[in-house]
C-alpha cells in the first residue's frame, strides 16, 4: 500500500513543485468558469470511470485508502503552516498546494464511492460535505469577485473597484440614502448601518446583515470615516460576487450534520 | 458580578475540586464525595460566568480573559463526565490543575471591565461558535491528558477513551469552525479567507483526522498515536492563542483589538 502510494503522491508532487519553481503562483483567473468546471468534472469523472473499470486493482484501493488520506492530510496541513507562517507568499494560490487538494479530492471522492462500511450515513455526510466544501472554496475562488466603493452619503454609484484596481460595472445604480452610527462611551462602535436602495427596492445593511442582492452577489458595509464618527459624510460598501456560494453551503451543512453524528455517535459504537 | 468578585468564586471552585480530586484519589473505582465535590466546583464557576453575562450586559466571549473562564468552566465538565464514565482515580486532578491555571492566569491577570462588544460580534454565531470551541477545547484537553499517562505508562488501555474523547471533541471542533465559517461569509464576505487563527484552525482539525484515520486503520503503534494526540494539542494551543505572538497574526480579524 505504501509503495503504491508513494508512487501516486510523489509524481503529482515533483510535476507541481516543477511547475511552481518554473513559474511561480499561477494566475487564480485561468480556472475561471468553465475551466474550473471541466476541471471538476474531468476529475470526478475519470475516477468515477477508474473505479468502475479497475475497482479491485491496487493503485485505485490506494488512492481511496485511510492512508492515502493520512497523507494528503498531512500534507495539506504543512502546507497550512507554511500559509501560518508566511503569508506573504500566498502559498494558498501555489500549484503545490492545488496539487496537494486534488489529491485530497481524489482521495474524498473515491471514498465516498467505495465505502460500504458501517455508520454510512455519518460517513457519507462528512466525507461528501468536506469534497463538496474544498471543491466549492477551491474551484470556486477563481470566479468569486470582491470589489469595493467609496459612496458619499445621499449619492449614487454604478460602479466599483477590484481588488487589482480595476474598475468595474455592477450592472445596477445603488444609492447610499442615510448612514448611522452608534458608539459607546469610549468611542468604540457598537453599531453603524447604511441604507441603500437599487430602483425601488430599500434595504438596511449593517455589519453581519449584508444585503443578498441575488443568489450570487451580497452587498456589504465595511467601513465608514472613523474620524467623523456618526457625522461621516461616506461608507465603504464592498460587493462580493460568488457564484458556487451555495455549494459551498451545501457542503458546509452536511459537514456540519456529520459533525454532529461524530459527537453523538461516538467511536465506541463503531 | 465582575472580575474583582472573580476571585472569591475561583477558590471556592478551585478547593472544591480539589477536594473532590483528592477523594478520587483516595477511592479506587468511582467515587460519590469526588463526583458531589467537582459538580459543586462545576456549579461555582458556571454561578460566576452567569452572574459575569448579566453585569457585561453581553456574553462573556469577547476578551482572552473572557474565553479562559469557559475553558476553567469546560475543562471541569469534561473532567467529571469522563471520570464518571471510565473512573480514572487521577483524572480529576489533572482538569483541576488544568483549570486552576487558567483561573490563577485571570485572578492574576485582570482584565479592563469592557462592556463593549464591536459590530462584528454582535451575531446570532457568537455565542455557538465560541462556546463550542471552548468545550472542544476542555474534552481535548482530557484526551491530550490520557495520551500523556499513555505514553508514560507505555498502556494502550488509554485509547479507547481517548478515541471518544477525540469523536466528542473534533465533532465540536468541526461545528465551531462551520458556524464560524458561516459568520464569516455574513460578516467579512467569504467562508473562509485564510487569517492565521483560520489557517491555525485547519491544521488542528487535520492533526485530529490523522488520528482518527490512523486509529481506524488499526496499524499504528500506541505511541505513534499518543504523539498525534499529544501534538494536535499543543497545535489547538496555537490556534486558540499562541497564534497571536507571531508576526503574521497583525493582519488578524480574530483580535478585535484585544491583546490581553
Amino acid at each position: 500500500m505504501g509503495k503504491h502510494l508513494a508512487y501516486l503522491f510523489v509524481p503529482v508532487l515533483l510535476v507541481a513543485a516543477g511547475v511552481q519553481w518554473a513559474f511561480g503562483n499561477p494566475d487564480i483567473r485561468i480556472f475561471a468558469f468553465p475551466v474550473n468546471v471541466a476541471v471538476l468534472l474531468a476529475l470526478t469523472g475519470g475516477l468515477y470511470v477508474l473505479n468502475r473499470e479497475r475497482r479491485n486493482s491496487r493503485w485505485t484501493a490506494a488512492l481511496a485508502s485511510g492512508y492515502a488520506g493520512v497523507a494528503a492530510m498531512l500534507l495539506a496541513a504543512l502546507c497550512c503552516l507554511v500559509i501560518a507562517c508566511f503569508p506573504a507568499c500566498e502559498w494558498q494560490r501555489s500549484w503545490v498546494f492545488l496539487a496537494v487538494l486534488l489529491l485530497l479530492l481524489a482521495n474524498l471522492f473515491l471514498a465516498v464511492l467505495r465505502y460500504r462500511g458501517r455508520f454510512r450515513i455519518r460517513f457519507y455526510l462528512n466525507h461528501a460535505g468536506l469534497f463538496l466544501l474544498i471543491a466549492a472554496l477551491a474551484f470556486g475562488a477563481a470566479d468569486m469577485r470582491r470589489m469595493r466603493a467609496a459612496v458619499n452619503v445621499g449619492e449614487s454609484i454604478d460602479r466599483a473597484y477590484t481588488e487589482e484596481g480595476a474598475v468595474r460595472s455592477l450592472g445596477y445604480t445603488l444609492v447610499v440614502e442615510d448612514f448611522e452610527a452608534e458608539f459607546y462611551d469610549n468611542r468604540t462602535p457598537s453599531d453603524f448601518r447604511a441604507v441603500v436602495s437599487v430602483g425601488d427596492d430599500r434595504r438596511t445593511i449593517r455589519v453581519n446583515h449584508p444585503w443578498h442582492k441575488s443568489w450570487k452577489e451580497d452587498v456589504y458595509l465595511t467601513e465608514y470615516d472613523t474620524e467623523a464618527g456618526r457625522d461621516s459624510a461616506y461608507c465603504i460598501l464592498e460587493f462580493v460576487v460568488q457564484p458556487w456560494k451555495y455549494v459551498a453551503l451545501t457542503g458546509l451543512l452536511l459537514f456540519m450534520a456529520g459533525a454532529f453524528a461524530l459527537v453523538w455517535g461516538g467511536r465506541n459504537r463503531d | 458580578m465582575n472580575w474583582e468578585s472573580f476571585q472569591y468564586f475561583a477558590v471556592a471552585s478551585m478547593a472544591l475540586s480539589a477536594a473532590g480530586a483528592g477523594f478520587a484519589w483516595s477511592r479506587s473505582g468511582r467515587s460519590a464525595p469526588a463526583q458531589w465535590l467537582s459538580l459543586a466546583g462545576i456549579l461555582v464557576l458556571g454561578v460566576f460566568v452567569a452572574g459575569f453575562w448579566v453585569t457585561l450586559g453581553r456574553p462573556p466571549m469577547r476578551t482572552m480573559g473572557e474565553t479562559r473562564l469557559w475553558y476553567s468552566l469546560f475543562v471541569l465538565i469534561a473532567g467529571l463526565l469522563v471520570y464518571r464514565r471510565w473512573s480514572y482515580r487521577w483524572l480529576l486532578s489533572f482538569t483541576t490543575v488544568l483549570s486552576s491555571v487558567f483561573c490563577l492566569v485571570n485572578i492574576l491577570q485582570p482584565e479592563i471591565h469592557d462592556r463593549t462588544l464591536v459590530p462584528a460580534l454582535q451575531s446570532v454565531f457568537f455565542i455557538p461558535h465560541v462556546t463550542v470551541y471552548m468545550f472542544a477545547y476542555g474534552v481535548l484537553a482530557c484526551a491530550f491528558l490520557l495520551a500523556v499517562a499513555g505514553l508514560a505508562c507505555k498502556e494502550q488501555r488509554y485509547l479507547k477513551p481517548i478515541d471518544n474523547l477525540v469523536y466528542i471533541g473534533v465533532g465540536l471542533l468541526f461545528v465551531g469552525m462551520l458556524t464560524g465559517s458561516i459568520w464569516a461569509k455574513q460578516a467579512w464576505g467569504d467562508f473562509w479567507d485564510w487569517d492565521p487563527k483560520e489557517t491555525w484552525a485547519a491544521v488542528t482539525a487535520a492533526g485530529y483526522l490523522v488520528y482518527i484515520h490512523l486509529r481506524l486503520s488499526g496499524a499504528s503503534r500506541s505511541r505513534w498515536l499518543y504523539l498525534v494526540v499529544i501534538v494536535s494539542f499543543l497545535l489547538l494551543q496555537m490556534c486558540w492563542y499562541g497564534y497571536k505572538y507571531l508576526p503574521s497574526s497583525a493582519e488578524s480579524m480574530h483580535l478585535y483589538g484585544v491583546t490581553a
